[in-house]
């Protein structure tokens, strides 16, 4: 099963960076590319809010790179597009090429499938790792004062 | 062969011929910059505003010819016709707008109004005066209705208020600054 469309550029970024750009570069060979906004890459700023008072802040600068193109193959038509946290703009435009590959179901919409469970996985097990780290973190303000009394 | 090929409107080496070429015709008010071999089969409206817009600037296309990704590539923003900074219209109808004239203290808020004519040539002739011109010129747009010419005489009469027009064929076009006055038609 397919994950939500908002998962495909966060998933495809984590399976193997190899294999996303050779099956990318397949389709875009036997395809037409055409940008529909400019490939944008830089720095933006993320906003967070405190989980105290709900007030928003900036974190701070994040490399940001987005690309919106419309992917026209024999077998059919479709937008594409990625956002992702880097500033790795071929990948990211690889990714939109993915993308649009998946929503027009081209032939390489298999592989394109078993790339997004491999990404899939291994963001379960980046989670699961991070969530064990910060678990590691967590303190018992109870305990710390029966231990001062 | 890049991941993605930008169109070659939307080069950057594109954009620096574009504003070399409209620079020059700029200082020269009357002479016609051709940019047929820059425009892959664009219109020369649209060179012109990608030269000039940006994501700082404002754009009221009351042609209804630019695509979403024409709007999108031009990264600028939309607006009323009587605020924004540039002005997309055809010259074939007079206008029916009041653009910014720009103030006293900022006359650089003049709108540059970009308008399309059938042709920059063979229709009636036009006589030019002004910076920039030595002596005289002559232009003789086609299809350029007469209340344009009347409009625009309105909006620059109080210089150095007023609004900058380009105008525009298919392939070609040519700068008629506030400062230019025009006479003839």
């Amino acid at each position: 099963m397919r994950p939500d469309r908002e998962d495909w550029a966060a998933a495809l970024a984590a399976a193997d960076k190899g294999r996303v750009a050779a099956l990318a570069d397949r389709i875009r060979a036997r395809a037409t590319v055409e940008p529909l906004a400019p490939p944008r890459e830089g720095l933006m700023l993320m906003q967070l809010r405190d989980s105290v008072a709900g007030a928003a802040f900036h974190l701070g600068e994040i490399p940001m790179a987005r690309v919106h193109l419309r992917l026209t193959a024999p077998e059919g038509v479709a937008e594409g597009g990625a956002a992702l946290m880097s500033d790795d703009l071929a990948l990211v435009t690889r990714l939109a090429i993915l993308d649009a590959a998946l929503v027009a179901d081209l032939p390489e919409a298999p592989e394109i499938e078993a790339l997004l469970a491999e990404g899939m996985a291994v963001r379960v097990e980046t989670r699961a790792q991070r969530a064990l780290a910060l678990d590691r973190t967590r303190v018992d303000f109870q305990l710390l004062s029966e231990d001062d009394a | 062969m890049s991941v993605l090929d930008l169109p070659r409107l939307w080069r950057p080496a594109t954009h620096q011929a574009l504003f070399r070429r409209i620079l020059d015709v700029a200082a020269r008010p009357g002479r016609i910059a051709d940019l047929s071999d820059l425009l892959d089969g664009r219109p020369a409206a649209l060179a012109a505003l990608a030269t000039f817009c940006d994501n700082t600037q404002t754009l009221a296309d009351l042609t209804g010819t630019l695509t979403r990704t024409d709007l999108a590539f031009l990264d600028v923003g939309r607006a009323a016709p009587d605020a924004a900074g540039f002005i997309l219209a055809s010259g074939a109808e007079p206008p029916d707008l009041a653009p910014r004239l720009g103030t006293l203290d900022a006359p650089e808020g003049g709108a540059t109004l970009v308008v399309l004519v059938d042709s920059l040539s063979d229709g009636p002739e036009l006589t030019l005066r002004g910076p920039g011109i030595k002596g005289t010129g002559t232009l003789a747009p086609q299809g350029l209705a007469p209340g344009w010419l009347a409009a625009r005489a309105r909006w620059c009469a109080d210089f150095p208020m007023g609004v900058d027009m380009i105008l525009t064929d298919a392939t070609r076009l040519t700068v008629l600054p506030r400062t230019t006055q025009i006479e003839g038609a």
